[in-house]
């Protein structure tokens, strides 16, 4: 595989070649400091530019430009990381070894800069009523997570915990905000994204990424140079310890407890966080949690942890029985607390530090995850393969025990089972 | 061992088979690093009355699933995936209505993998104890599913369709099902369907496959199974007629949902290769309800859905058109769904796009060892034999076959389900 950075000022372009796919893939991204971001706004525009452009004025069209280009994928999204707010623009592509058009390389550039730099704009408005079913979808996205028993519990007791905090807020924004934008804010918004964000293009696949890296300064450019270092983690107050138990419709109860964490070092953000969750909680059915909720007591099917380093804290989500809560409550406390005393096996964690070093070979051959490594090793500073392969064995039980420590309960959301 | 060609596709499957009975299938690919092993079992959910010479053995519906839980735990009742972790590999395991697959994927260990989902999914000693111990999660498991909207739909939606058919009750099983089931219940199902005549493996990625044959029949040769009676199920006779041709019911979603099913039976098309029939019905359902249809087009654009979806399924005897769309207006949208079903248009010039469309997907599925396996499994479960000439089938479609099959559709047997978001106090 060859990585290379093509530095063209206004913006950067990171390369992965590599002819371990069939398919090539090539992400746009636009980032900007999120306490600067309207989110309702930005997910909107987004969407605008993913399902219209000039010369595709409707999704209907977008689809069938995509389907004569041997049905390439274009997608739209936002993320965060830390302070980080990204606009994404991907295309997917077959290898043009497999097709016959010798412009196809050419045809899936066009389309992808002209769906950006040429969006959908007559007379200084976006088409009102494109604008009007990307409202009515974004409104039901923004509920969608209500169907899901763990999604609705994570999500509001997320929002509970984090009120002022970026933490707790929805990248798509509220449904008031949605309801009240304008067209003219949005095409503001066009021009801020492009004004003030940050801009890196990714491409992976078996091309000449030096051909390629020349088209696309034929096609794209962009006139501000904007490379701005936003804070990828977010502080958040530790809060004290509070409780809520909300009823709900569904037929199985959500136990959530979030543990907070202040002053974690890169080291433990990189390298022990990872090892701590194999151990403490992710479902592999010899972590601590799955042995003592599932395989031993048999309280749940499923059980689990997830740690959110950029967030600073861990979340811990049981899915059981209503009587079964405190029980379940006990067995958590007990997991947890066996991290922050030398109660883990040895040879366990040896294991799983080999299995942690195992699976990154699986994750290289992930499209998707290996250019993202790459990219978010240059913009931030996250670890590589090779810095796993170094660190990852480094760390110790008394680094795991001293990580554990840092984490304090500070919240416990359940949302019981049975009739409103 | 044979290599079977997949036309046209650059790929090739090896094949054996062992003494006992059991088929090898691997598909390699050099480039990555990853494997994945897959044992599967023509034996699943839907699986519950059999005969097994002259003997007719009825287990509770769940039976397969519960089985299938035991199977993951070791006689001490610790779990069996925690041994696939030591070897640094992933592993779960499924249960299908027409199959049951345990698996593993890892870049490490493969004959370690290999031999431990062999001997202990091949030499299971059942305990009471751990049998016991394991409804508790199943129970909570199948409450789980309890809010699965989707999985209720399908269900639903196959009770109002099928008289006979076992496909209509939850392969996990509802709970006075689950409280029912035995150990005895899980032996009868053990001792049926998981016998190496029965079963296949499936071994994709960075393998070598003549290793990995040789290491198979070595295993498998160490191992006494006693001779397989094929068991033989009842035959299901199915009317025309749908059971119930409309139901509302109510559950946790936010947009209400409708689902319209039609039933055809198979005799009554065209003569011609089910893949290639399935291949025209979804093809003829993207044209007419997909993302490039003017419908969906049309009802969007006046807010009346939010999403629209097809498929074409083939259950026994009967091919079951699905169309599906979540809607705040399910009054108004169902007879325009309904309408346009009974009135499919096939563009010649649509169809061809799709069908270039859908070879491109098919190029680019022989990538991911953890795709290609599971399409071999199912591959092998619904149509009994590996498909070698998909993109031959999807470029030999013709428009007079098009034409063909749209003159003998019929849209009368049609089941209607609508789910409401359940009442909220506010």
């Amino acid at each position: 595989m060859k990585y290379k950075k093509y530095d063209l000022e206004s913006y950067q372009i990171y390369t992965i070649e590599t002819d371990k796919f069939k398919n090539c893939s090539i992400e746009i991204k636009f980032c900007e400091d999120i306490r600067n971001v309207n989110l309702s706004l930005r997910f909107m525009l987004n969407q605008l530019l993913k399902y219209s452009s000039l010369k595709y004025p409707t999704k209907r069209e977008v689809t069938i430009a995509l389907e004569e280009l041997y049905n390439a994928s274009f997608a739209g999204n936002v993320s965060r990381g830390g302070y980080n707010h990204f606009s994404n623009f991907s295309i997917d592509f077959l290898h043009p070894r497999y097709v016959k058009e010798k412009e196809y390389l050419d045809q899936i550039l066009a389309f992808l800069f002209q769906a950006i730099l040429k969006p959908n704009i007559k007379d200084g408005s976006f088409d009102e009523q494109a604008i009007q079913v990307l409202k009515e979808r974004a409104h039901v996205l923004l509920d969608q997570y209500k169907e899901k028993p763990l999604s609705f519990a994570r999500k509001e007791s997320c929002k509970n915990l984090f009120k002022e905090s970026i933490s707790g807020q929805d990248l798509y924004g509220t449904h008031e905000q949605l309801e009240n934008m304008t067209n003219e804010e949005l095409v503001l918004e066009y021009q801020k994204m492009f004004q003030n964000s940050r801009c890196d293009i990714l491409i992976i696949g078996n091309l000449n990424m030096d051909e390629v890296v020349e088209k696309i300064k034929k096609l794209f450019y962009k006139p501000s140079i904007v490379l701005d270092e936003i804070p990828a983690f977010v502080e958040n107050p530790i809060f004290p310890f509070h409780e809520e138990i909300k009823k709900s419709t569904y037929n199985q109860t959500q136990l959530l407890e979030y543990y907070q964490a202040s002053n974690l070092t890169d080291f433990e953000k990189n390298y022990v966080a990872p090892l701590f969750t194999r151990i403490f909680g992710n479902a592999n059915m010899t972590d601590k949690l799955t042995r003592y909720l599932r395989v031993e007591n048999s309280l749940c099917y499923y059980c689990g942890s997830l740690m959110r380093t950029s967030d600073s804290y861990l979340l811990v989500y049981v899915g059981l029985n209503k009587k079964d809560v405190k029980k379940g409550i006990e067995l958590i406390r007990k997991a947890f607390k066996e991290m922050t005393k030398k109660e883990i096996d040895e040879d366990y964690f040896a294991s799983q530090k080999e299995k942690y070093l195992a699976d990154l070979k699986i994750r290289d051959d992930d499209m998707y995850g290996l250019i993202d490594t790459y990219y978010f090793h240059e913009i931030i500073g996250l670890a590589m393969n090779e810095d796993y392969l170094e660190n990852i064995p480094k760390v110790t039980l008394q680094d795991i025990q001293k990580f554990a420590k840092k984490f304090e309960l500070t919240y416990r959301y359940i949302l019981e089972e049975g009739d409103l | 061992m044979k290599e079977i060609i997949l036309k046209d596709l650059d790929e090739k499957i090896y094949f054996d088979q062992c003494e006992n009975g059991l088929k090898i299938y691997i598909w390699v690919n050099e480039k990555i690093n990853t494997f994945k092993g897959a044992l599967g079992f023509k034996g699943g959910a839907e699986n519950t009355t059999f005969t097994v010479e002259d003997k007719k053995i009825t287990v509770p519906y769940g039976t397969a699933h519960y089985l299938e839980h035991i199977l993951c735990k070791n006689s001490d009742g610790s779990s069996l995936l925690g041994k696939f972790n030591a070897l640094q590999s992933y592993s779960n395991a499924a249960t299908y209505l027409d199959k049951t697959i345990y698996e593993f994927v890892g870049t490490t260990n493969l004959y370690e993998n290999l031999e431990l989902l062999l001997n202990s999914i091949q030499e299971k000693e059942f305990v009471e104890e751990t049998f016991l111990s394991e409804r508790g999660p199943i129970l909570e498991e199948a409450s789980m599913i309890k809010d699965n909207v989707g999985r209720l739909a399908y269900y639903t939606l196959n009770r109002e369709l099928f008289f006979n058919y076992p496909n209509r009750i939850e392969g996990v099983g509802r709970v006075e099902d689950i409280n029912k089931i035995t150990l005895e219940d899980l032996k009868d199902f053990y001792n049926t369907f998981y016998h190496p005549e029965n079963s296949f493996l499936i071994v994709t990625g960075k393998v070598d496959p003549l290793n990995v044959i040789h290491f198979v029949k070595e295993n498998q040769k160490k191992k006494q199974f006693p001779k397989w009676n094929a068991p033989k199920f009842p035959r299901y006779f199915e009317p025309k007629k749908v059971v119930q041709t409309y139901q509302e019911i109510h559950a946790n979603i936010e947009i209400p949902q409708v689902h319209i099913a039609v039933k055809i039976p198979i005799r009554s098309l065209p003569k011609m290769p089910i893949v290639t029939l399935l291949d025209i019905l979804q093809l003829l359902l993207v044209c007419n309800f997909g993302s490039t249809s003017l419908l969906k087009e049309e009802l969007l654009d006046k807010k009346l859905i939010v999403s629209l979806n097809t498929s074409a399924d083939w259950e026994r005897n009967y091919i079951i058109l699905n169309v599906s769309s979540r809607t705040k207006y399910p009054e108004e949208v169902l007879p325009i769904l309904k309408e346009k079903l009974k009135h499919l248009e096939g563009n010649l010039e649509d169809v061809r796009r799709k069908i270039k469309s859908e070879i491109a997907n098919l190029v680019l599925s022989f990538e991911d060892p953890e795709y290609v396996n599971d399409l071999l499994a199912y591959m092998l479960v619904k149509y009994g034999k590996i498909l070698t000439n998909e993109k031959e089938i999807l470029e030999n479609i013709q428009d007079a076959d098009i034409e063909k099959v749209m003159k003998k559709l019929s849209m009368e047997e049609m089941s209607v389900l609508v789910i409401y978001p359940n009442k909220k106090d506010d």
